[in-house]
């Protein structure tokens, strides 16, 4: 875990200003202490993030969280579709085979 | 390390705003964080990065273009840890709607597009113990009447985006089913299932297909069916220079060898059945008329009757 001062020193564009902006919207969400915000490696990982969606990629402000809401369903619908695969994993070769069909005849048919 | 400019696809006199327009493209597809699918984006990221540090910047390009400073003048990136190393292997309550809110998710799961499930179950992550056998996908491809006779060559897209590159033998019937061997959608164990393409012929509107044989009609006029003539026919290979004899009737069929339909890989083919028909004369006035009846007063001749010519 790091300090406010430590985080912005990893970035080069990063001002202090905009990373409380991102805190108060709830873009970042630090712990804290009696002596101020404490962020770890996912924290910091999510600045890095916002710092070249915001600085680099030119998104404005107020598009920020609304990406960044996107991107965590993304992750979440990726992670329930890790679950289920784990799940059809386990199950008989037939079924597996029969899921898969399914799936693939599905997708032709859109055609 | 490339040069910048091609590592971002951008000329060297590229303006700074067009530099700038490149990158956010390039950075949009390679974002690891926005591509979490896509295992092999972080190195490209990383290279257009390198590449934007360098020319992304007025005062640094104008260095890198006067030599001052070389492709690897752009800072040492620090061993980086993208987001969504964390997002998706654990949940987390304070950036994930996991757990966040229990309600109103009934419906998760039911558009997920098969090409993250693909993704998945290709064999790298947790799932990859999931087997998956070749799929064979079938197709439907509509050709011109010409195009099946003669065969072509097609680049077709399919409605799935996939692109083929088709021989059609010269003669394919409608209906056929061409296999293109090891185009459809691999197995787990990244062996290709076959394509299947079907072929519907679309009608001419001058030629009709029987068997190997190809049809048509040559309307001529009465004086060319009385006199003869020289005459243009049309076959799947051309205009060819047909002679009409003397004195030919209504339904009466030329074969024009050899213009048909292949038969056979060696390139004997059918023939053409060109079947004539007689075209009353058009703008008949009285001096035709008049001498029509004079000369079936002399030549007394009734078609109804049976057996008439």
């Amino acid at each position: 875990m790091i300090r406010e001062t430590e985080l912005i020193a990893h970035f080069t564009y990063l001002e202090r200003q905009v990373l409380l902006t991102w805190i108060e919207e709830g873009v970042i969400a630090p712990h804290r202490d009696e002596d101020g915000y404490l962020f770890d490696q996912v924290d910091e990982s999510r600045v890095a993030l916002a710092c070249d969606l915001h600085y680099r990629m030119g998104l404005d402000h107020a598009s920020l969280p609304v990406i960044l809401s996107l991107i965590d369903q993304l992750h979440d619908a990726r992670h329930h579709l890790r679950a289920l695969t784990r799940a059809v994993a386990e199950q008989p070769e037939a079924i597996q085979q029969e899921i898969t069909r399914r799936m693939i005849a599905g997708r032709t048919s859109r055609n | 390390m490339a040069n910048p400019y091609e590592t971002l696809g951008v000329a060297p006199n590229a303006s700074q705003d067009d530099i700038r327009k490149a990158y956010r493209k390039a950075a949009k597809e390679t974002h690891p964080d926005l591509n979490p699918g896509k295992p092999e984006a972080e190195k490209r990221f990383k290279e257009i990065n390198a590449a934007y540090d360098i020319i992304g910047e007025a005062e640094r390009r104008k260095r890198y273009d006067s030599g001052e400073i070389d492709e690897t003048g752009a800072e040492r990136q620090p061993e980086r840890h993208f987001y969504r190393e964390y997002a998706e292997a654990h949940p987390n309550a304070r950036y994930s709607r996991r757990g966040a809110s229990a309600g109103g998710r009934s419906n998760s799961g039911a558009d997920f597009d098969y090409d993250v499930f693909a993704d998945f179950f290709r064999g790298h992550g947790e799932g990859g113990n999931f087997r998956i056998p070749p799929q064979d996908v079938r197709y439907a491809l509509e050709i011109d009447f010409l195009d099946a006779v003669n065969g072509t060559h097609k680049v077709v897209a399919m409605p799935d985006g996939k692109t083929f590159d088709i021989m059609i033998p010269a003669g394919i019937n409608d209906g056929q089913v061409l296999r293109l061997k090891g185009q459809g959608l691999l197995g787990s164990d990244g062996k290709p299932g076959d394509a299947y393409v079907e072929i519907s012929v679309l009608p001419h509107s001058g030629f009709k297909r029987d068997g190997h044989d190809i049809l048509s009609t040559l309307p001529i006029s009465l004086g060319e069916a009385l006199n003869g003539a020289n005459v243009h026919v049309e076959t799947a290979d051309g205009p060819v220079d047909v002679k009409v004899p003397k004195g030919a009737k209504e339904g009466t069929k030329l074969r024009l060898r050899g213009k048909g339909v292949s038969r056979d890989k060696a390139g004997g083919r059918g023939d053409q059945l060109v079947e004539i028909h007689i075209v009353p004369p058009e703008g008949a006035d009285e001096a035709l008329a008049h001498f029509m009846a004079e000369w079936e007063k002399a030549h007394p001749q009734n078609p109804r009757r049976k057996g008439a010519a």
